[in-house]
Formats: structure tokens, C-alpha cells, sequence
């Protein structure tokens, strides 16, 4: 099967030739076959999240490449960059990074509005996502009104919105509960059933030790040092 | 465009989310286009009634300076020009300047054998018996009288003297025929205590306009102690008047932009924390940078378009329908003199460009110019702060 997600050489350096620079990521190299689930694990400062935003193409590589679907996506300019992260990922962000003062419903409608749908389905295809989700009597209230449960439903029904094959969820579990966190599991294996791929950074061993849980990538120090099968 | 439409439709959202931040804005960007708006409207439809109002005054006005004031002018001068060739007619005027102290305005009394051209606009009849006048609207507005009752003008002797009104002028509006009151010729004089000899000054009609420079040269020449006027030196003079004095004005409003042009600056550059996260999340999601900038384009121009609006509106207002009581004193000098008048709306649509030329465009760049800045940084960049 060939891979859907394929880093060679991967690094990635903040402020550069500064000195403050910091050297995120090291020589990383790794492929990722659709409809598997990855889990992305090491302590705080580890790559974890550095590793997640290339690549869900948030970001670029100061050198290495990373292809999608055999196409190299590390070179392309912005606004193709864009275009991908609206059409192949869904991001829920460990803050969920929801806009506080807007409804629900348009939370989850933001992904929807460069695409070429008219509003009327962009609601409608919005509306179907909250439904799963059973969000759809609230979907006229706004985020700050939620719970976080609640919030962390919203952040995922809007990572599914465009319904993008990749999901990437950036620690996912670190401000909910045991209960939600169960749940949360509950949902990701539902989307994995669906054939989507989900890769998680995360150092909750509840979800790395998950049976949902079919490989882990262990980084410490921006390095690779372990990445085995479950 | 369907899809301009749906992040319009992201702005206008966005708007009303952050509607206290984006109310003050309006509200100081429109009343520095309030201040602006008003000094423009109310020098160009000063400078419109003045026009307006001289396009029928005489081609050309003799007057007799006496060490350099003006002083009246015999009657017999008219002999003397009305020989020199290309002069129609020439006529002795009776007028002048009356201060009332009970209304604390200027009024300017006329003999009946000289009406303005705004007569036309009269309402009732000119005077016909000595002790008869007709007023303005402004003198009309002043002292509350309608036509049938009486005006009571002091002469040089302190006593008062009783005009039955026969008439009041209707005009629009009018700087000249807005403070006058017309009386029979011999009346005024008696009321002047004015020799029958002499005049106030003389109007010089003639058959060719282009003569007049000519004409005036040669009445000078004959006649040492006199000054001719033209009317487009009286039309130049208005037009200096009121330009200096906008200016002056718009020296002042000037400053109040500068200042809202810092405060939209800092506005600007000072993209907050929240604005900056936003940006992150739209791009992580897909967002191009294009599509940032236009919702910020779209807020812009919203805002501002919004603001000008109003503030062109509350000038309207403040001059056409309040006579700017805040700019009067100031554009109006002298002329605060005369009773109070109501303009009639004159816009000038250049200047009004310009105006929003120079407001809407800087405040755009302003807006726009942070945005871009944080837009084309990393989304992940962004939201990590």
C-alpha cells in the first residue's frame, strides 16, 4: 500500500542563525498509510506539535520534504498550502482554538466559507455534522457558553465539516475528563471505521495504550526514538 | 463571487461581534468627517449665495472714496458718465447699513428706486407711501412681524420712526436680500438725513460686458475721487473671503484628522491578540491570505464607508438645517451681523471626494497593512503567539 503521508529528513529550526534559535525537529523521517492511527508521543517540548503542524501542512520544513499522496507539499506556495489544510486535514487543536463570541454553527461553518458551496449548504452540510454529534440544539449559542466537553465536540465536528481525510488532533484529551476522554475515543474509532486517518500527539497514556491505538512514534528531543506497532 | 459574498457575509458577522470597539470607532471617525464635512458644505453654499446673489447685481458700481472711506457721491457725476460711450444707464443708488440694537444686527436699508434683483421673490408689495417697507425674511424672522404691521427704526436723531410692512421677501435664502428693508427713496433720505444732491453710489449698465475694465479706467480717469466696481471684483472678493476663512477652518479641522489618523494607525498596527488568533485559526482551516484580506477589506470599508456617511449626513444637518451654530462665528465673520438666514443646500461632489478620498483610503491601508502582516505569517506561527 503505498504511503498517504511521507516525511524524509524532516527538520525544522525557529529563529534561525539567532540567539534564541531552536532546533524543533531532527532528521525525521516517516510514512503514514491511509486509515492508520498514529500516535505522536514524548514529553512536553519533545517535536510533538511541531511534527503535527508540518505535517498538516501549517507550517514549512527548513529542510527535508513531505509528500501527500506521492505529490511534494513542502515546497508549494501558500495559497496551495491552504487549499490542502481545507481539503485533505481536519484539525482539533489542544486549545480547540474555537472563536469564543460566534456561534457554534459558524464555528463549525469556517472551514466552509473559501469553499464554492453557497451558504445555504454550508449550513445544511454543517448542520448534518452538529447533528452527529448531537450539538444541534446548541448550535445557535456561542462557544464561550459551552462546557468543555461540549467545546471539544464543536472542535472536532469542525475538523469533519469538509470532511477531510486526515484527521490531526494535537493532544485532544488534555483538558477533558476520564468520562470525555472515553468518549472522544469513542468518536475517533467511529472516524477511523470510516476509513479516515488520524494521527494524535499526545502523552495521555488512556490514549496511547488505547486499543484504537495502531501505531506509536515515540520523539524526544526533536528525534524519533521509537516508532512501533501495536 | 459567491464566495466574496460568504466572506462579506463573515465580516458583517464579525462586526457586529465586536460592536463596542467598532461603535467608538464610527463615532469619532464620523465626527471628525462631521467637523470637515461642515466647514466644506457651509463655505461652498456661503460661496453659492453670494455667487448666486451677484450674477444679477449691476456690471458695474461707482462709489466715491473720500481720504480713502467711502463717502456718498453726487448725483451729478451720472451726467459725466453717462456720456462716455458704450453706457446703457446710469443710476444713483440710496442705501445704508442700519444697526438695530434690540435684534444686535446689521440691516441694510434701501431706496424703493433701486430694488435688487431678488425682488421678484417679493410677498405682498414694495412700499408706496412714505411711511410704508418691505423686509426680509431675515429682519421678518428678527423681529416677529407680519405683513400689515409695523417696523419701528430709530434715525440719526434717536426717534422712532413707523414703516407698515407692505411686503417681505420670500427668498430661499439670500446673504443680500436676507437683512434688507426697502423704503421710499425719500423717505431714506429724510431718514439719513441724506442732501437730495447725493448718493449712496451709482450703477453703471452697458452694452458690452467686455467694455468694462475699459470703462472703469476711463471713469477713474474723469472722475479721480471715485472707485468703479465690477461685479466680478466683488465675485473675486467673496471668493477670497470665504476661502481664506475655510482654510483657516480647515487648518483647525485639519489637526482633529491628523488626530483620528493616529488613533486609526494605532487602531490599526495594534491588531490585538484576539484579532491575531482569529487570523490563525481562518488559515490553519484553510483560509488563504487572499481571503483574510479581503474580510479585513470588507470591515474597512464597512466601517469607514458607515462612518462617512454619517458624518456627511450629521454635516448636512449641522449647516443645512441648524446653520452650523458651531462654524458660524468663524466662517461667517462680519456677517454674524446680520440677522440669521437658512443656507440652501449647496454640495460641492469633488470636494466631497476628496473628503473621502482622503479619509476611507488612508484608514483602509491602515486596516489592511497589520492584517497582511500577521496573514502571511505560518498559521501555526500565529497561534502559537
Amino acid at each position: 500500500m503505498s504511503p498517504l503521508l511521507t516525511i524524509t529528513n524532516l527538520n525544522k529550526i525557529y529563529h534561525r542563525h539567532q540567539p534564541d534559535e531552536v532546533i524543533a525537529l531532527r532528521d525525521i523521517s516517516l510514512k503514514i498509510t491511509a486509515g492508520e492511527v498514529v500516535a505522536l508521543t514524548g514529553p512536553s517540548g519533545s517535536g510533538k506539535t511541531t511534527l503535527l503542524s508540518l505535517l498538516g501542512c501549517m507550517s514549512k520544513p527548513t529542510s527535508g520534504s513531505i509528500q501527500l499522496r506521492g505529490r511534494l507539499v513542502s515546497k508549494l506556495p501558500e495559497r496551495f498550502l491552504a487549499q490542502i489544510r481545507r481539503t485533505s486535514f481536519g484539525f482539533v487543536f489542544q486549545q480547540y482554538n474555537l472563536l469564543r463570541d460566534v456561534s457554534v454553527l459558524e464555528n463549525v461553518m469556517l472551514p466552509l466559507y473559501p469553499s464554492n458551496q453557497s451558504f445555504r449548504v454550508m449550513k445544511k452540510t454543517a448542520g448534518a455534522v452538529l447533528e452527529r454529534f448531537e450539538l444541534q440544539k446548541m448550535m445557535r449559542k456561542k462557544v464561550k457558553q459551552l462546557s468543555g466537553g461540549e467545546q471539544q465536540r464543536v472542535a472536532i465536528a469542525r475538523a469533519l465539516v469538509a470532511n477531510p481525510d486526515i484527521i490531526i488532533a494535537d493532544e485532544p484529551t488534555a483538558h477533558l475528563d476520564s468520562n470525555l476522554s472515553e468518549i472522544l475515543l469513542g468518536i475517533l474509532a467511529n472516524l477511523n471505521t470510516e476509513g479516515k486517518t488520524i494521527i494524535i500527539a499526545t502523552h495521555d497514556p488512556a490514549i496511547y495504550q488505547s486499543p484504537l491505538i495502531q501505531r506509536r512514534v515515540s520523539l524526544r528531543h526533536g528525534e524519533i526514538v521509537e516508532d512501533k506497532n501495536q | 463571487m459567491r464566495r466574496q459574498l460568504k466572506i462579506l457575509e463573515y465580516t458583517l458577522s464579525s462586526l457586529i461581534r465586536r460592536k463596542a470597539k467598532n461603535f467608538s470607532l464610527i463615532v469619532v471617525y464620523a465626527f471628525t468627517i462631521a467637523t470637515l464635512g461642515s466647514v466644506l458644505f457651509l463655505t461652498h453654499a456661503l460661496k453659492e449665495e453670494a455667487t448666486g446673489s451677484l450674477t444679477e447685481a449691476p456690471a458695474l458700481t461707482v462709489q466715491r472714496i473720500s481720504a480713502g472711506r467711502h463717502d456718498l457721491i453726487p448725483t451729478h457725476y451720472t451726467t459725466t458718465i453717462k456720456h462716455l460711450p458704450g453706457v446703457k444707464s446710469v443710476t444713483p443708488r440710496v442705501w445704508g447699513y442700519y444697526y438695530d440694537s434690540l435684534i444686535k444686527a446689521n440691516l441694510t436699508l434701501i431706496g424703493s428706486n433701486n430694488p435688487p434683483a431678488e425682488l421678484l421673490l417679493l410677498d405682498g408689495n414694495l412700499p408706496e407711501n412714505p411711511q410704508e417697507c418691505a423686509i426680509g425674511k431675515g429682519v421678518a424672522d428678527a423681529f416677529g412681524p407680519a405683513i400689515g404691521d409695523n417696523l419701528v427704526l430709530e434715525d440719526n436723531e434717536q426717534k422712532s420712526n413707523r414703516f407698515k410692512i407692505t411686503g417681505i421677501f420670500q427668498a430661499e435664502s439670500s446673504l443680500l436680500t436676507n437683512d434688507l428693508v426697502i423704503l421710499p427713496e425719500t423717505t431714506l433720505r429724510t431718514f439719513f438725513s441724506m442732501d437730495p444732491e447725493m448718493a449712496t453710489d451709482l450703477v453703471v449698465e452697458v452694452y458690452n460686458p467686455r467694455e468694462i475694465k475699459t470703462l472703469a479706467k476711463k471713469i477713474k480717469y474723469l472722475l479721480p475721487d471715485t472707485r468703479p466696481i465690477s461685479r466680478d471684483e466683488i465675485l473675486h472678493t467673496y471668493d477670497t473671503l470665504f476661502n481664506w476663512r475655510s482654510g483657516m477652518m480647515l487648518a483647525v479641522a485639519i489637526a482633529a484628522l491628523i488626530s483620528f489618523c493616529i488613533l486609526a494607525w494605532d487602531k490599526a498596527t495594534g491588531i490585538s491578540a484576539t484579532e491575531k488568533q482569529e487570523i490563525g485559526i481562518l488559515k490553519a482551516l484553510g483560509w488563504e491570505t487572499a481571503d483574510v484580506l479581503t474580510a479585513k477589506f470588507w470591515e474597512g470599508l464597512v466601517l469607514s464607508l458607515t462612518s462617512f456617511l454619517l458624518g456627511i449626513l450629521a454635516a448636512w444637518i449641522h449647516v443645512f438645517v441648524f446653520a452650523a451654530p458651531a462654524l458660524v462665528p468663524l466662517l461667517k465673520g462680519w456677517s454674524v451681523l446680520f440677522p440669521k438666514f437658512q443656507l440652501t443646500p449647496a454640495i460641492d461632489f469633488y470636494q466631497l471626494f476628496v473628503l473621502a478620498f482622503l479619509t476611507i483610503g488612508p484608514y483602509l491601508v491602515c486596516t489592511i497593512i497589520p492584517s497582511w502582516k500577521t496573514a502571511v505569517t505560518d498559521p501555526e506561527q500565529i497561534m502559537r503567539g
